[in-house]
């Protein structure tokens, strides 16, 4: 290995060991049950709802794909800072919605909350099924992400492969420990860490290849105009209908991501979710700042073939081993922190609503024994044990099947897009009813695959999910509207008072 | 009754009377016009105003204007003020401190 190597090599594991420890510690003097362990028990104030959410947010994609993307299209990455923007500005109603509806009867998830608000374990099931489908590719991704990140910058001393079983090892032995605690805590670290080493690199990039930020701009101006309109360079018809449409998807679906649902629930008050959306906007400035860098690359490094480590080329290009180690660092933190909430989001899902037997609120389940603290425990272990599988299959196909789930990935916000109506809507909209939004899940969904199957995606440039979403709600409001109105009032009011 | 399930979480009660107004709830969509306007009206590259192209300062705009907005969403908005929790129109089960544990 090469001294360069060595360093990065040595800095790197100090940081995960660092990492680790940290999540190990936050678990410290906490309760057991999956409410500590799922949502934090509900405690965590605006500072660390902002540092958990941001993390969340700020994945490896944001310094491999923005980057990348960048360099490859232009404009068409702006989507990303959009729809992350304009999802803050939805979970400013949403945010408190999920965390109120949830708080009043101990939820824990978006499948808890579909089976408690539609009284039916089936419906919880269909949509703990469907989220943990298409959220898998997307541990894996980030799995894979940290791969060449780790492999990049370590000057290829580390394999992309170890660097995947690093990456898997070290989220979930703190996911599994500490919960989301834990990657709050780890969130912290990595937030400090990004926007050192952003901020860092926003000024020392454009001033070690050109002469300030200025010059790139103008040199862009005059030597790649294609990269700053719609519809940028060879983008495949990404223009303005494609932006518009996946903004808005992307921007809706977020908030019923089970991540940041996870996020929202963990929030001591409503109130404090409400100051996160007035506070994270901010953080999305730094999004551009790998853009500028990929930009740059255009010019540095121009027929680079992996688009996705354009900016970690210039980092290794023109930084001592010790600052591509603090890069990679942040970048590797960055796909642990999303990775752990995805893990511990699909343990939630399963632990309680697949596998624990449900939250009780279905009359024509089984009956459960009341909820208790042994309960609490026993839905922590089953969520635990699905958590660490998880992470397993996204290993495994990250190790073993490396391009075949990356196709689900691009389906993945299209598909949970689909839980929008039966989560979120669902409380907004009494009437739904449980055959209308399973009856518009099924149809959404299958307008999806149908048109990403017949290559109609996206379909005059619009969004395939959104035009599937549609199709849900049409198919949704039918089959709600199609049951009368005072049975389905006398439906939705049995047993409110206490579905314990 | 576990350390979990005291304090922390517990839904605020709703101590408003009626249904309060929440006009400024519409601010929230200004975020998501700048963006979506910005590849019909702003996707040009002249005039470059600071270096930037046009079409990037919008967005850059965008993303400063945003926050403000929703800040002025929460100053405005009657239940933020009160720290209130949020109306769930399905839940109509009336939260006056019902569910503190």
């Amino acid at each position: 290995m090469s001294t360069p190597a060595i360093v990065a090599t040595t800095i790197f594991a100090l940081a995960m060991g660092a990492t680790v420890a940290i999540g190990l510690f936050s678990a410290r003097g906490r309760d057991k049950g999956l409410a500590e362990w799922s949502v934090s028990g509900r405690g965590l104030g605006v500072l660390f709802i902002w540092l958990l959410m941001a993390g969340e947010s700020y994945t490896s994609f944001s310094f491999l794909g923005a980057a990348g993307w960048t360099f490859s299209y232009g404009v068409p990455i702006l989507y990303l800072v959009a729809y992350l923007t304009v999802g803050l500005a939805v979970a400013y109603i949403v945010g408190p919605l999920l965390w109120t509806y949830a708080a009043r009867h101990d939820l824990v998830s978006i499948a808890d909350m579909a089976e408690h608000r539609f009284r039916s374990r089936r419906i919880g099931v269909v949509v703990a099924l469907t989220a943990t489908v298409f959220i898998v590719p997307y541990v894996q991704l980030q799995i894979q992400g940290m791969g060449a990140v780790v492999n990049a910058m370590s000057y290829g001393a580390i394999d992309l492969g170890v660097a995947a079983v690093v990456s898997f090892v070290v989220a979930e032995t703190f996911v599994l420990v500490s919960g989301l605690r834990g990657s709050a805590w780890v969130s912290v670290l990595k937030d400090v860490l990004v926007i050192a080493v952003v901020v860092f690199l926003a000024v020392y990039i454009p001033l070690h290849y050109f002469d300030g930020p200025g010059e790139l701009m103008r040199r862009m101006i005059e030597e790649r105009p294609e990269w700053l309109t719609f519809p940028g360079h060879e983008s495949g018809g990404r223009g303005a209908a494609w932006f518009v449409s996946t903004v808005l998807l992307n921007a809706v679906t977020i908030t019923v991501f089970p991540t940041t649902v996870a996020g929202y629930l963990s929030a001591k008050d409503p109130n404090a979710l409400r100051r996160n959306s007035v506070l994270l906007p901010w953080y999305q400035l730094l999004l551009f700042i790998p853009m500028m860098i990929g930009a740059a690359a255009l010019f540095v490094v121009p027929t680079l073939e992996q688009a996705d480590l354009a900016l970690f080329t210039l980092v290794t290009d023109s930084l001592p081993a010790p600052v591509v180690a603090l890069v990679g660092v942040a970048a590797a933190l960055s796909a642990i922190v999303p990775m752990s909430v995805f893990m511990l989001a699909i343990g939630t899902l399963w632990g309680r609503t697949i596998l624990g037997g449900g939250n009780g609120a279905d009359p024509r389940a089984r009956p459960r024994p009341r909820r208790d603290e042994t309960r609490d425990v026993r839905d922590k272990r089953l969520s635990q044990v699905v958590c660490l599988a998880a992470g397993v299959v996204a290993l495994l196909g990250s190790l073993f099947y490396p391009s075949a789930l990356v196709q689900l990935s691009v389906l993945s916000y299209q598909g949970l897009a689909q839980l929008v109506p039966v989560v979120l809507v669902a409380l907004l909209w009494p009437r739904m009813t449980g055959k209308g939004a399973m009856a518009g899940l099924l149809g959404g969904i299958a307008v999806m695959l149908g048109l990403w199957a017949t290559g109609n995606d996206p379909l005059y440039g619009v969004n395939g999910g959104i035009i599937a979403l549609a199709v849900n709600l049409a198919v949704n409001v039918a089959v709600s509207l199609s049951r009368p109105a005072s049975r389905a009032r006398d439906a939705a009011t049995a047993g409110t008072g206490g579905a314990r | 009754m576990t350390r979990s399930q005291r304090g922390t979480g517990a839904v605020p009660p709703d101590t408003s009377p009626t249904r309060p107004r929440r006009h400024a709830l519409w601010l929230l969509l200004v975020p998501a016009v700048l963006y979506c306007l910005a590849p019909f009206v702003a996707n040009r590259i002249e005039p470059v105003i600071l270096g930037m192209p046009f079409l990037l300062l919008w967005m850059v705009a965008a993303t400063v204007i945003s926050p403000l907005v929703i800040w002025l969403v929460a100053r405005l908005d009657p239940i933020y003020r009160a720290g209130a929790p949020e109306p769930v129109p399905a839940d109509d089960a009336p939260a006056h401190g019902r569910r503190v544990r």
